[in-house]
């Protein structure tokens, strides 16, 4: 539900970092490892395909785009492939990495979480779906969107290497698994299909329901746009540093100001408090001296006899 | 061979503020570039030292012994073990940039510029004597002058009086300079005065023939005794260490003061209580040792933690510095109180660390409060604009304090809750972490505060960036500590040499 092109791509950059940890939850360390390098090469081009766009219409809104792909074919055409590929349409670089993490996460935590894994992947496809038609398809939102224009090579040749790995980067899972010393080998099965036919979906249901109107807001999305609009993780975060970890550093500093340097200041204090008092012994008067010796000297001879 | 470095060392100082002291009072640039001399002189010796150190032959090298007592066994033995070149090259780095900090000290520039020299010819002398009764004369010549240079040339400020303890309001003005030059040296004093009976006990029982801490170090005290001087030793020399609860004359002491004496002090002044703990209390007490070694560690843990949440709260820049040294001690001593060669490596190389950290810290906040003429951080912003240099230096000193890899304080911190976790102490690494965590808050809160954010208001309109002297303070600061992080192991074969032999006597047939 972001509108931000580049906030899209920061969340999904989240949810693919779930990817990577949930294949190495299930023990496939190249899994996690081949979907980090793919996730690189398209994540990177999504973002230089985006700031391309930003470029042009000076805008991160999505909503201040639209019809791109016309007036600048080389950013549209890199900004899809790397969609694509982060959807995981077969073919592309990010449907073998996300299929090596899913066969991995199937065979070694079980239906639940292969479950979960397969659900975001249909909703990636549906969240890029949506960027990809309202930015780059249907009519160009206002008049800056319609007069954008293709940035120099000096921007466009990035964007062609890593739309090439995005495209081509499937090739080197085999290497990769040797690599790792893990046996690789293409399979087909219920996973892969399945995945595919979800991205695929994903893609279509994006186009149904903003194809028809680029700003509709379904009302499952706009409830958990709510929630992020809350900033309600923000929030306990800031409620957990002012409200807990300061309140107990201020105690702390007080505790160690007031009290335990206090006590010391006190020792000090009273020592001299203490010599004050014993001060008016000292008279400085010959008969009060006289006197204290003989008291003295009458003692230890008392003391002297008791024994 | 003998080439009587380690003399030349610890004497150049002195040396120089003895012809210091015979300057005419005016002459401004002779008193200053005779100091330099002399801290040139240790810090190329204490290179020369460290690089020569044979460190496959390891034990004492380079033994100078002058008898001066002969009839009670008093000599002045000077030799350097694996520790002595690391650390001699730290109070050489320190002293050296401190100079450079202290050229525009205009006040009594002459009798500054002597107790400064002074103090760390006593400083160097701790770290490679052998003779315990030297070790402690050195160790008082390093500790006295503090109480003029604080006294003299501090800040003072004021602390209202609150709590159930005001009535010692009465008596002295809390946080003013002969406040905390007092507190600091009578806090000190009364560990020396520990220090004192511990070391005649061990004299005595070890036959009253010879203070040469080998001698000491063969002697078998009796568990009982161990047990008892033990604490003295470690209370005695951890007062200096900053170890809780005997930490608050630290705070005071260091926000009041001046630029060149906060580097040295918490530098290198820290570092002596520590290794006075490790070297005199652990090396010659290992009973004792193993006895109380779980309330040296929990208290470091606590040390780590306690210094780290109260520097969070804190407002006042010079006092952020000095809580995260009372917490970055803790980490020498955790480090110590593993008993364990990567502890006691970690705990050797922190002491270096921090000290070359919380020096170039120091002489940062001196450049920051000249020019800003105040270190309450809520009224700065926005220094950056103004003074590039510092802020770089500054946020390489917080990047240092928190762990970043790449900086000298990553290595230490990293081998210490290392050697913690190994040996098994979870809840010491636990509380280690977490203060390596709540110090990330606090360095990163306060350099924003400092530096960014838009520019500094009107009131400041005497900033500017660092000058001459201050540049070269700032980058042998700077550039050490990169160097040591990219490259620790220079210091640490050496230090491990050291390591091995001193932990022998606790773990008999310890192994890397």
């Amino acid at each position: 539900m972001q509108t931000d092109i580049k906030k899209v791509l920061a969340y999904s950059t989240c949810s693919q970092l779930g990817y990577m940890v949930a294949a190495l939850g299930a023990g496939s360390v190249m899994g996690g490892f081949f979907h980090l390098t793919t996730h690189a090469f398209f994540k990177a081009l999504l973002f230089l395909a985006a700031g391309s766009a930003i470029h042009a219409v000076h805008s991160n809104e999505i909503d201040d785009m639209g019809g791109l792909a016309k007036r600048m074919p080389w950013t549209g055409a890199a900004f899809v492939i790397g969609a694509l590929a982060l959807a995981g349409i077969p073919g592309f670089s990010g449907f073998f990495s996300k299929d090596l993490v899913l066969e991995a996460v199937e065979h070694r935590l079980g239906h639940v979480p292969w479950i979960a894994l397969l659900g975001t992947a249909f909703l990636t496809a549906f969240y890029m779906g949506r960027v990809v038609v309202v930015a780059f398809f249907g009519a160009p939102s206002g008049e800056k969107a319609a007069h954008a224009h293709e940035p120099g090579w000096s921007m466009r040749g990035p964007l062609v290497v890593l739309a090439a790995l995005s495209l081509l980067g499937g090739a080197f899972t085999a290497p990769f698994a040797r690599l790792h010393g893990e046996p690789y080998a293409l399979h087909l099965g219920v996973g892969p299909v399945l995945a595919a036919a979800l991205a695929l979906g994903g893609f279509a249901l994006a186009y149904r329901v903003y194809g028809a109107d680029r700003r509709a807001a379904p009302a499952v999305l706009e409830g958990l746009a709510k929630v992020a609009r809350s900033r309600a993780v923000n929030r306990f975060y800031e409620f957990g540093f002012h409200r807990v970890a300061l309140v107990v550093s201020s105690g702390l500093a007080w505790t160690d100001r007031y009290l335990v340097d206090g006590l010391i200041n006190m020792i000090g204090y009273e020592t001299l408090e203490g010599g004050r008092r014993a001060r008016p012994l000292q008279t400085g008067l010959a008969p009060d001296y006289v006197l204290a010796a003989v008291l003295g000297v009458v003692g230890l001879a008392a003391w002297a006899v008791a024994q | 061979m003998n080439d009587h470095l380690l003399s030349l060392i610890v004497a150049a100082p002195a040396l120089a503020a003895l012809v210091v002291m015979f300057l005419p009072d005016g002459a401004r640039q002779a008193i200053r570039w005779v100091s330099l001399l002399g801290a040139s002189v240790s810090l190329l010796g204490s290179i020369q030292a460290l690089v020569t150190y044979d460190s496959a032959r390891g034990g004492l090298q380079r033994v100078e012994d002058y008898p001066i007592v002969p009839s009670m066994g008093v000599h002045l033995r000077l030799a350097q073990d694996g520790w002595g070149g690391p650390l001699l090259l730290l109070t050489g780095v320190i002293i050296f940039a401190g100079v450079l900090a202290s050229w525009t000290v205009s006040k009594r520039d002459k009798e500054y510029f002597v107790l400064l020299l002074v103090l760390v010819s006593g400083v160097l002398g701790v770290f490679v004597s052998q003779d315990l009764l030297i070790f402690f004369l050195f160790y008082e010549v390093a500790v006295l002058p503090m109480y003029l240079l604080i006294g003299i040339w501090g800040a003072s400020h004021a602390v209202p009086a609150k709590g159930p303890f005001q009535a010692a309001w009465k008596a002295f003005a809390v946080g003013d300079k002969q406040y905390a030059a007092m507190k600091l040296t009578l806090m000190l004093l009364v560990g020396s005065a520990a220090i004192m009976a511990a070391i005649f006990v061990l004299y005595l029982q070890a036959g009253a023939t010879s203070f040469d801490l080998a001698h000491l170090a063969a002697t078998n005290y009796d568990r009982d005794t161990q047990i008892i001087v033990f604490p003295l030793i470690w209370l005695g020399f951890g007062t200096l260490a900053g170890v809780f609860p005997f930490h608050t004359w630290s705070p005071d002491g260091h926000a009041s003061a001046p630029t060149a004496v906060s580097m040295l002090h918490a530098g290198v002044l820290m570092k002596l209580g520590a290794f006075g703990v490790m070297r005199v209390g652990m090396v010659l007490l290992p009973e004792g040792t193993h006895f109380w070694v779980p309330v040296v560690g929990a208290v470091a843990a606590v040390n780590i933690l306690y210094g780290a949440l109260c520097a969070m709260s804190q407002t006042d820049l010079k006092y952020i510095v000095a809580y995260s040294s009372v917490s970055h001690m803790g980490v020498v001593m955790l480090g110590a109180a593993t008993l364990t060669p990567a502890g006691w490596d970690g705990a050797v190389f922190q002491m270096v660390a921090h000290g070359i950290m919380t020096g170039l810290f120091f002489a940062l906040v001196g450049i920051v409060y000249e020019r800003a003429h105040t270190r309450a951080i809520a009224k700065m912003g926005g220094f950056a604009t103004v003074m590039p240099g510092v802020a770089v230096f500054f946020t390489l000193a917080c990047l240092s304090s928190l762990g970043l890899p790449g900086t000298a304080g990553f290595v230490s911190e990293f081998v210490v809750f290392l050697a913690a976790w190994r040996s098994g102490h979870l809840i010491w690494t636990i509380a280690g972490v977490l203060g390596a965590f709540i110090t990330a808050i606090y360095v990163l809160r306060a350099t924003r505060a400092i530096f960014w954010g838009p520019g500094p208001s009107d009131d400041f309109h005497e900033l500017s960036d660092a000058r001459r002297t201050e540049w070269g303070a700032l980058i042998i600061l700077g550039t050490s500590l990169v160097a040591l992080g990219v490259w620790p192991r220079l210091l640490l074969d050496p230090i491990d040499v050291g390591t091995l032999t001193h932990l022998a006597r606790l773990v008999p047939g310890v192994v890397r």
